[in-house]
């Protein structure tokens, strides 16, 4: 008979009920919402403009800092530097601050009173109660996601390689956009899926720069207050569907791109 | 044509130091040591992919110590070869002509004429991680030869591949040199340095000890890891001294243990070679004219090609060879007390 260890079988079990922790409240909200419920909410169009706005902040946010934070997750990987181990620190900030106390940091930065501000709003760009300022506070939470997996990534390419390139008469830039990034591509792409995902679901700083126009998560906590939790529960749903419509399509890409990856090698060696 | 001056490196507790020598045109180089001796290390100063503390790499008059590596015209072939593995093997080796920028018909033509040279045509649509070592090999040095490097730097090149290929592959690397590029070949093995080189350094604890044609540097070693390479196992450092009113010098290898040789009587230090078959070994103290005799125990004794190979504690450890015959005549075994002689005149003295 096959044996199995003690630790084992308590192992899975506690591993068992922190899945079910996960689980059971996302389950629990699916089953008590209705279809004709979540049909009429979605077609409420303060919900669909909410939706959208989150989409496209999101994705507007994630895009706009992968151009210095892939830079500087490289550099991070590959080089040595004074205070590195500092900045290391300082990436992963944003995920242990409380984001509301974010929020307030970032209007200060962001606001027409601040030297950025004051610069952006003479360039016709605004944050407070804008998109651009949604976008902002979405990146600025979600940002270490990017940052560590494009690290991760860029650090598992063996160095070797940067080398024989070199070797080869390629420009440090050029050693970048041929090697590095190809080869670190899947780590930056899942990096980038999961920043755009928790910038979808920010509340805390996204409702300091801007309780209007209203992201979803925004509209949620309104819905709640205004209504109650009869009221809130379809739009939770909806919101928490279309995340992980998004999610699962863009982990898929990333998954495609490397199965036509082997398919092409698979092709040539035939 | 290339030429190494003084080069000092200094990472962590390992330090390069002393490093000079000089590869002519067309030359095949080889660099010789064991591993941690800094071999490696020194191709990457060359190649650029480290820098030296001090020192100059100097290169046809123009000195490269302290250009970047995309522009020294040295193409470096690692040890573990770095293809690229996220293409095929045409663009592995078409990826320096593409930084020049070259045309596609050109490049393609450059791409199939090494692909010809070095027999990998029927490779090019194929991903490094599905080739044989050899195979891999070839593609490596397709890829560096493409920049057609004024000097090739080989970093153990033939480690990574079966016995068989490894005389494949020395034919073509000599086939490279007679095209006309100078290679500068770094490894460990004695044969594939005898085997190769026209000159070669070797390198111990981070510095050149001692640079010369094969012949040279082999017969007359000055380190124990030479001589032990080079089957010399009776190889002493010694303190030398003039026997008063004699031509005779006497080595101290150890205290109380001198060994009576000839040499350049103005040394004060050297190495004392003995070769294994001027040593006479006998059960009872001989009558010879031999000036050194050593009484010591076999510490070992085992089987080897031409017999057995004993080790004598004689206050030095003293190698010698024995015929089976001999040692069953004798009952030669492991703590036996034995007579080594041999004389003065058998001696080698290296300063």
């Amino acid at each position: 008979m096959k044996r199995t260890s003690t630790f084992y079988i308590i192992s899975s079990l506690l591993g068992g009920l922190a899945l079910l922790f996960i689980i059971a409240p996302l389950l629990g909200l699916m089953i008590k919402s209705t279809w004709p419920e979540l049909f009429q909410v979605s077609q409420n169009r303060d919900v669909r403009e909410s939706i959208i706005l989150t989409l496209v902040a999101s994705m507007l946010g994630t895009l706009l800092l992968a151009i210095p934070g892939i830079p500087l997750s490289y550099m991070l990987a590959r080089k040595q530097f004074p205070f590195r181990r500092f900045v290391l620190g300082l990436v992963d900030l944003p995920v242990v601050i409380p984001h509301s106390a974010a929020g307030i940091a970032l209007l200060g930065f962001l606001s027409k009173d601040s030297f950025f501000g004051s610069g952006m709003a003479h360039l016709g760009i605004e944050f407070i109660g804008k998109p651009a300022g949604i976008a902002m506070a979405m990146a600025f939470v979600s940002l270490p996601f990017l940052l560590n997996a494009a690290r991760e990534g860029f650090a598992s390419v063996p160095l070797r390689l940067e080398q024989a390139a070199l070797n080869l008469g390629a420009t440090p830039s050029q050693v970048f956009f041929t090697i590095s990034l190809p080869l670190a591509w899947r780590s930056i792409l899942s990096g980038l899926i999961m920043m755009f995902a928790r910038g979808m679901s920010e509340f805390g700083a996204v409702v300091i720069i801007a309780y209007h126009p209203m992201t979803s998560s925004v509209m949620l906590w309104e819905w709640f207050g205004a209504y109650g939790l009869k009221y809130a529960r379809p739009i939770a749903v909806l919101v928490i569907l279309i995340s992980l419509i998004f999610f699962i399509l863009l982990r898929l890409l990333s998954k495609n791109d490397d199965s036509v990856s082997r398919k092409k090698r698979k092709k040539k060696d035939a | 044509m290339l030429e190494l001056r003084n080069i000092y490196y200094e990472t962590g507790e390992f330090q390069l130091h002393d490093i000079s020598f000089r590869v002519e045109a067309g030359e095949y180089f080889v660099l010789l040591g064991p591993s941690g001796a800094g071999k490696s290390v020194l191709l990457e100063l060359i190649a650029g992919l480290t820098y030296c503390d001090s020192g100059n790499i100097i290169f046809k008059g123009k000195d490269y110590t302290d250009a970047p590596a995309w522009k020294r015209p040295f193409g470096l072939v690692f040890q573990d070869l770095a293809l690229f593995p996220h293409m095929n093997v045409y663009d592995n080796i078409a990826y320096s002509l593409k930084r020049l920028k070259l045309d596609k018909k050109s490049i393609g033509q450059r791409v199939e004429e090494l692909s010809l040279e070095l027999e990998i045509l029927h490779l090019l649509y194929r991903k490094p991680d599905s080739l044989s070592g050899g195979e891999q090999q070839r593609v490596a040095l397709a890829r560096t030869l493409a920049l057609k490097p004024s000097v090739l730097l080989l970093d153990e090149p033939l480690s990574a591949v079966d016995v068989s290929l490894q005389h494949e592959l020395r034919a073509l690397l000599r086939k490279i040199n007679r095209n006309g590029v100078s290679i500068i070949h770094v490894t460990h093995s004695f044969e594939e340095a005898l085997a190769m080189a026209q000159r070669v350094s070797i390198i111990e604890k981070g510095t050149i000890i001692h640079t010369g044609t094969p012949y040279e540097v082999f017969e007359r070693p000055k380190s124990s890891f030479i001589a032990n390479l080079s089957g010399h196992r009776n190889f002493f450092k010694a303190k030398v001294s003039r026997e008063p009113d004699s031509d005779l010098l006497r080595a101290e290898v150890s205290p109380g243990n001198p060994i009576y040789c000839y040499g350049n009587p103005l040394l004060t230090e050297g190495f004392v070679l003995i070769n294994h078959e001027n040593i006479v070994l006998s059960l009872d103290k001989p009558d010879l004219s031999t000036r050194n005799n050593f009484h010591g125990i076999i510490t070992d004794l085992h089987p080897s090609r031409h017999g057995f190979e004993i080790t004598i504690d004689a206050g030095i450890l003293l190698h010698a060879q024995l015929t089976a015959e001999s040692v069953q005549k004798f009952s030669l075994e492991q703590g036996s007390k034995i007579w080594a002689c041999f004389k003065a005149s058998s001696v080698t003295l290296i300063d």
